[in-house]
C-alpha cells in the first residue's frame, strides 16, 4: 500500500519530521498498528541495516532512520494492543569496565529497538557485577549485549560471560559481544553465544538468538 | 640523480634508546640534514624512506588543545596522568583515560551544542591572540633544532570538533540534516580562520615551521563514518582554505585521520589539499598507493604482520617494499608506525641503504 511505502522511505531518508503524520495518517484511514510497524517502520531499519553491512549506508543514515522510527513508534505505541505490543524480548546493553566508548554500543542499542526489542541501556564502564544485578531484577531479560574498544577491556568481556555463570544465570540469558578489536575467535574462546561485525548485523542476531 | 649513497653513511652518530613501544634507533652520518631530506621527499626528492625520526615532537603548552588531549612536548616535565585535560581553546573539558593513553570529552558535562544552527550563540571561539605566544617561545627558546622538522599539530580537526559541540551522534546526524547544512559549512568555514590563525602565531614565533599536521578521524574500523559526498560538501572546503594557506606560507600539510577509510575518502583527502597521509594498516594502501601514490605521500606496509617476522623475514620483507615501492619516480612513500614499531636494528639499517640507493637512481 502507498502509505506504508511512504513511511518506509521516509525512515529510511531520516525524514523524522514526515514520519509521525504518515503513521498518524496511516491510523486515521484504519490500518492496523501491528501492520503499520511490522510493513512500514521495521523494513525501513532492515534495509538501512543491510546497506550499513554492505558498507552502503553510513553511521549518519543508520542515526537519521532510528531517529525517524522512533518518531513514528511514539505515533504508534499507544494504539498497539496484543501480540503487536509485546517486545520481541528484553535485552541489556553496555560498555564493558573501563571502557568509556558508547558509538558503537549506541548504533547496537537502536538497531535493536528497532527490531522491537525493549532494550535497557546500562551505558559505559559497566561491571560484571552489574550486568548480573539487572539480570537478578529481571529475570525476564533474553539477551546480554557487551562493547568493548579497547583491548585492554576486551577482558571484561570474559569476567562478565563468567560473573553471569557464576551467577547460576547463564542458562537464562544469550550473550552478544561486540566492538573494534573483538572476533568470532574471541567470542568462542570465553563462550559468548554470538559475535557480529556491526549494528545492522547485530540486530538481525539478536532476533535469531532470541526467537529461535 | 640523487645523492649516490656512501658505506661511510652507516656510522651512528646517535642511538635513540629502545623505548615500550619502539625498538632502538640508530641515527646515521645522513648525507643531508633530516629536515632537508624530509622536505625533499614531499617535494619528489627523497633521499632515503622517511622514518618519523626527522621530526622533532614539539607541542607547546601555549595551545590550551595540547593540555587538554594529553600531548604536550617542549621544555619542562608535562605527565599527562597528572597534568592533561581541561579546557580546550573552545571551552570543551576534557578528561585524560591513561588505559587509552589518551583524552576524551568529559562525559559528565552535556555537550553545549544542539542544533548548529545556534553555534554562534552558543560556542565561544578562542581569541588565539591573545594566548602568551611571547611566554611559550622565550619558555622554549633553544629546544628547536634546524635539522629537524616542526610540525605542530591541531588534535582536534573539524568532525572531531563538531563532536565535541554537539557529542558524536548528534554531529552525525548533523552532517545529513538540510536544516542545519548553511550553518554547518559556515561552523566549519570559521574553525579553519582559528586553525589559520594559529599557524600565524607559530610561524611567527617559533624559529622555524615547516608543516601542519591536522587529526580527524573519518572511519571506524570496518567502514568510513559518514559517506564521500558528506565529506565533500562539508568538510573538504574547510580542509581545503586551511591547507592552501599553508603552502602559500611554504608549509606542508599532513592528514592524520584513523579508521578504515575504504576507497571512497581518499579523493576527498587529496581534494582537500593534504601532502601526507598514513592511512591505518586496517586500510588497503598497497591499492591507494597504486591509485593515489603521484598525489600524496602514502605509507605502505612493509608487512601486515610485521610484528610477527624473524628478522631474517623483516630484512627480506623490506628488500620487498623498497622494490615495490621506492623504485617508481613521484611516487614516494614514508615508514608506517606500524612497521617502525616491528624494524629490528638490522632491519631499519636494510631499509636506510635500499632505499637511500633506490632513490640515488631517481631523477634530480
Amino acid at each position: 500500500m502507498a502509505i506504508l511505502e511512504d513511511i518506509t522511505s521516509a525512515v529510511m531518508r531520516g525524514k523524522r519530521k514526515e514520519v509521525g503524520p504518515l503513521v498518524q495518517q496511516a491510523l486515521d484511514e484504519g490500518m492496523d498498528p501491528a501492520v503499520i510497524l511490522n510493513d512500514g517502520l521495521v523494513p525501513a531499519m532492515d534495509v538501512i541495516g543491510e546497506r550499513f553491512s554492505a558498507g552502503e549506508a553510513f553511521v549518519p543514515e543508520m542515526l537519521v532512520a532510528a531517529r525517524a522510527m522512533s518518531a513514528g513508534t511514539e505515533v504508534l505505541k499507544p494504539h498497539l494492543v496484543g501480540e503487536s505490543a509485546e517486545p520481541v524480548g528484553k535485552a541489556v546493553i553496555g560498555t564493558v569496565k573501563g571502557d568509556m566508548h558508547d558509538i558503537g554500543k549506541n548504533l547496537v542499542r537502536m538497531m535493536i529497538e528497532a527490531k522491537g526489542f525493549q532494550v535497557e541501556d546500562l551505558g559505559v564502564d559497566v561491571a560484571p557485577e552489574r550486568f548480573v544485578e539487572f539480570i537478578q531484577e529481571n529475570p525476564d531479560t533474553d539477551l546480554v549485549c557487551c562493547s568493548s574498544l579497547l583491548t585492554t577491556t576486551m577482558p571484561e568481556m570474559q569476567a562478565t560471560v563468567r560473573a553471569i555463570e557464576e551467577a547460576g544465570l547463564r542458562d537464562q540469558v544469550k550473550v552478544m559481544v561486540g566492538g573494534a578489536p573483538v572476533t568470532q575467535a574471541y567470542a568462542d574462546q570465553i563462550g559468548a553465544d554470538a559475535y557480529t561485525e556491526d549494528a545492522g548485523a547485530a540486530a538481525v542476531r539478536a532476533v535469531e538468538l532470541v526467537c529461535a | 640523480m640523487g645523492i649516490p649513497f656512501d658505506e661511510a653513511e652507516l656510522e651512528v652518530v646517535e642511538t635513540i634508546p629502545a623505548t615500550a613501544k619502539e625498538p632502538e634507533f640508530e641515527v646515521f652520518s645522513y648525507p643531508v640534514s633530516e629536515r632537508e631530506a624530509h622536505l625533499g621527499m614531499l617535494a619528489g626528492h627523497p633521499t632515503w624512506v622517511l622514518t618519523g625520526n626527522e621530526v622533532q615532537k614539539f607541542y607547546p603548552s601555549v595551545i590550551p588543545d595540547n593540555i587538554a588531549r594529553g600531548f604536550v612536548v617542549e621544555n619542562g616535565a608535562f605527565d599527562p596522568v597528572t597534568d592533561a585535560g581541561g579546557p580546550d581553546m573552545f571551552g570543551i573539558e576534557w578528561v585524560y583515560e591513561p588505559t587509552a593513553r589518551g583524552s576524551m570529552e568529559n562525559p559528565d558535562v552535556e555537550p553545549p551544542l544542539e542544533d548548529v544552527n545556534d553555534w554562534r550563540e552558543v560556542i565561544t571561539f578562542p581569541d588565539v591572540g591573545a594566548w602568551d605566544w611571547e611566554g611559550s617561545a622565550e619558555h622554549n627558546r633553544g629546544l628547536i633544532r634546524d635539522d629537524k622538522v616542526i610540525l605542530p599539530w591541531i588534535f582536534t580537526g573539524w568532525f572531531e570538533r563538531l563532536i565535541s559541540f554537539m557529542g558524536f551522534e548528534n554531529a552525525a546526524m548533523a552532517l545529513l540534516d538540510e536544516d542545519q547544512r548553511d550553518a554547518l559549512v559556515e561552523l566549519m568555514d570559521a574553525i579553519s580562520d582559528t586553525y589559520i590563525d594559529i599557524i600565524d602565531h607559530f610561524v611567527k614565533h617559533y624559529d622555524h615551521v615547516d608543516g601542519i599536521f591536522i587529526h580527524d578521524d573519518w572511519g571506524s574500523q570496518q567502514a568510513p563514518l559518514f559517506s564521500a559526498s558528506v565529506a565533500e560538501e562539508v568538510l573538504v572546503p574547510a580542509m581545503r582554505k586551511v591547507t592552501d594557506h599553508a603552502h602559500d606560507l611554504g608549509l606542508f600539510a599532513e592528514f592524520h585521520s584513523c579508521g578504515n577509510h575504504g576507497a571512497q575518502q581518499i579523493g576527498n583527502i587529496v581534494a582537500a589539499g593534504w601532502d601526507a597521509w598514513m592511512p591505518q594498516s586496517m586500510n588497503d594502501i598497497d591499492a591507494l598507493w597504486q591509485e593515489w601514490g603521484d598525489k600524496i605521500m602514502l605509507s605502505p606496509r612493509i608487512a601486515p604482520n610485521a610484528a610477527e617476522l624473524t628478522e631474517d623475514e623483516l630484512i627480506a620483507a623490506v628488500d620487498r617494499f623498497v622494490e615495490r615501492y621506492c623504485t617508481t619516480p613521484g611516487k614516494p612513500v614514508y615508514l608506517h608506525l606500524d612497521d617502525k614499531r616491528a624494524l629490528t636494528p638490522a632491519a631499519r639499517r636494510e631499509l636506510y641503504v635500499k632505499s637511500r640507493e633506490a632513490y640515488a637512481a631517481w631523477p634530480e
